[in-house]
């Protein structure tokens, strides 16, 4: 990388913009002094309960991890783990498909505009999330807005509250604002230039998309999609309102030991198995997006 | 430091001293109550707290929240922290965890000749009768009613699409139950569940299951557009839909007493006034048909179902009660006793 800079300078290629090698403001000592506060709240307000919830998982009952035995021995958890990364990366990867065009959009559009583009994203998120969901309710319900429309064409009610799609929907829908914003800022930043090079050189408009474009937007991209996929390991209200017993997920798993049965631990436990699952698929996922980027450069 | 600051300083400190008597004298007069939202806010805003509070002078703090408390309880107990008095709460929940509550002070809760089997416990009292789960039917579908579970299962005599409530535990213990009094165990012959043997009726069965509910609205809509013929339901919201006019009919028997009850918080700042708050439930039938009224639950005492009848309500929970097969302490601690097991057998059945 940095070989590859000093070519390019020798070369009289300016360095690609945005990126100037910054002096550190502050000493070492300074830093770990300003970073004191926010590392004790993560110790205080993150790590202890973490680490307190582990501990109880492991040692309640009457043998070392009898909990995670318990869990681990019950079949349905698997189905229920297994359709929670599923829809999870449903989720995300239908999120990438939306929020793309979507950002592009908005970047195109006259300036002017785009302040009100823009609203119309972000207004949705001061909203609650449990609000949106339930407003879902209204269209997929029976006799509901969807069953009126599809009325209209001579269709059928298509009892669509309460199945998976339903759960897909609600979820992306509140999902899409935490991708369409990174990456408009991402489509703000790129330089149009690269891209008319690109196809002055002659290479198609998909392959300037795919190999000059695409590599600019890749950590967005992947960024956005693997924060989506984090936060909708864990959704809980939109399933519960949304879905039925089929499509409910691991957090839904999580209120029944620790509501219903009053298990706390048995909930930390699948809890922990959760984060183990999910820092796994983080760290394949990440390397797997490293391997792409080695191969569109 | 001059005379005006040091009259400053005096004056702060009086006003600080006169805060801190004032604190616990105003802390006498009050009640934090814990309640889910809903009608069952509105029924409490509607009866009982505006007569205690003019015969006793305490006011009553509702607090709202949705979902149970216990976990929550169980955390201000255990760290000595006690902020509330009272919860809504299930006779099961007193039973399975009697470190949690205090217990009835009989010295205040005086209230006799109630007319109802269990409605003061050793560590709750009734504030109103439900059942669930009740066999509600389509009354336009069949001409000879469903007699109990045996032919809700039967789905020859009784063909048609059924439902069946996804509620977790409370499917765990309510299908296999339903499903044992079907095949002919008597209800005191209950305990333990033969669960392998429920389980097979219950396999046979799925096939005419259209749908599994997680909440009781949408159980009303199953029936009210008749998608399904027989479903699993609380009295209350099947009475609704009676009232509503939908063909619905109930049959009470083989139907499962519930007791909705009050309970007071082990270590709660006013335990006192919460055992007062208690007999005034018990003793003010005209309260508990206000709260009826909103709530469509029965009171809790022969006296205000008298007096309920008397109104356009003529059908609730306090009439049947001897239909209906009581919540011991023996099922309840059961059915906790055994969650694990139970909700493992439910959640594989709903799940696949």
């Amino acid at each position: 990388m940095r070989a590859n800079r000093a070519e390019r300078s020798a070369a009289g290629v300016p360095p690609p913009p945005g990126r100037p090698r910054a002096q550190p403001l502050y000493g070492p000592a300074l830093l770990c002094l300003l970073l004191l506060p926010f590392a004790m709240l993560l110790a205080l307000g993150m790590a202890y309960p973490l680490a307190n919830a582990l501990g109880s998982s492991l040692s309640a009952g009457d043998e070392f991890g009898l909990q995670y035995k318990l869990v681990a021995d019950d079949r349905i958890f698997w189905l229920i783990l297994n359709r929670t990364l599923y829809t999870a990366a449903t989720v995300s990867v239908l999120c990438v498909l939306i929020a793309y065009p979507i950002a592009e959009c908005i970047n195109r559009a006259a300036r002017r505009f785009q302040p009100v583009l823009l609203a119309l994203v972000v207004i949705p998120l001061w909203s609650s999330a449990v609000a949106r969901t339930y407003s879902w309710v209204g269209i997929f319900r029976r006799d509901g807005v969807l069953d009126n429309v599809v009325g209209w064409f001579g269709m059928g009610p298509q009892y669509a509250l309460f199945t998976w799609p339903a759960v897909i929907v609600g979820m992306v829908h509140v999902m899409l604002p935490f991708l369409i914003l990174p990456l408009y800022a991402a489509l703000r930043r790129y330089d149009h230039r690269l891209s008319q090079a690109s196809l002055s050189l002659g290479a198609s408009r998909l392959r300037t998309f795919l190999q000059v474009k695409l590599p600019v937007l890749a950590p967005q991209l992947a960024a956005g999609a693997t924060a989506i996929f984090i936060l909708s390991l864990g959704f809980y209200i939109t399933p519960a309102v949304l879905g039925g017993p089929r499509t409910q997920m691991i957090s839904n798993l999580i209120a029944q030991q620790v509501f219903q049965r009053y298990d706390v631990p048995r909930g930390y436990a699948i809890a922990a198995i959760l984060i183990f699952t999910t820092l796994v698929t983080l760290l394949v996922l990440g390397g797997g997006v490293q391997l792409v980027r080695r191969r569109l450069r | 430091m001059n005379r005006r600051k040091t009259f400053q300083w005096l004056s702060l400190a009086a006003a600080l001293t006169a805060l801190l008597l004032a604190g616990p004298a105003r802390a006498e007069e009050k009640l934090v109550m814990v309640a889910g939202g809903g009608s069952y806010f509105e029924g409490f805003k509607a009866s009982h707290l505006e007569t205690f509070e003019q015969d006793t002078g305490i006011k009553v703090e509702l607090v709202e929240m949705g979902g149970d408390p216990i976990p929550q309880m169980k955390a201000q107990v255990e760290s000595g922290n006690v902020l509330w008095d009272i919860v809504l709460c299930s006779p099961n929940s007193t039973f399975s965890f009697p470190e949690l509550f205090e217990p009835i002070d009989r010295s205040i809760v005086t209230a006799t000749d109630l007319g109802v089997d269990g409605a003061i416990g050793e560590r709750f009292v009734l504030n109103d009768l439900e059942a669930f789960p009740v066999l509600a039917y389509r009354s336009d579908e069949f001409a000879d009613p469903p007699k109990g579970w045996a032919d809700f299962y039967d789905t020859e005599a009784f063909p048609g699409p059924r439902a069946l409530p996804s509620f977790g535990l409370d499917s765990g213990w309510t299908l296999p139950a339903t499903a044992l009094l079907a095949l002919g165990v008597a209800p005191e012959d209950l305990i333990p569940f033969d669960l392998d043997r429920a389980y097979e009726l219950l396999d046979a069965f799925k096939p005419h299951v259209r749908a599994y509910f997680t909440g009781f609205t949408q159980a009303q809509d199953l029936m009210r557009s008749g998608e399904v013929v027989m479903t699993m339901m609380t009295d209350g919201r099947a009475l609704q839909l009676i009232r509503a006019g939908v063909p619905v009919g109930i049959q009470w028997n083989q139907g499962f007493r519930f007791r909705a009850s009050v309970c007071a918080v082990r270590g709660a700042p006013n335990v006192k006034n919460a055992m007062k708050f208690f007999n005034h439930i018990l003793t003010n039938p005209e309260n508990q048909v206000k709260f009826s009224m909103v709530t469509m639950y029965g009171p809790p005492t022969k006296a205000g179902a008298d007096l309920l009848m008397q109104t356009d309500i003529t059908d609730f929970t306090t009439l049947h009660v001897d239909e209906l097969i009581p919540d011991t302490e023996e099922l309840l601690t059961y059915i906790q006793a055994n969650s694990d097991e139970l909700l493992k057998r439910w959640n594989a059945y709903e799940q696949q």
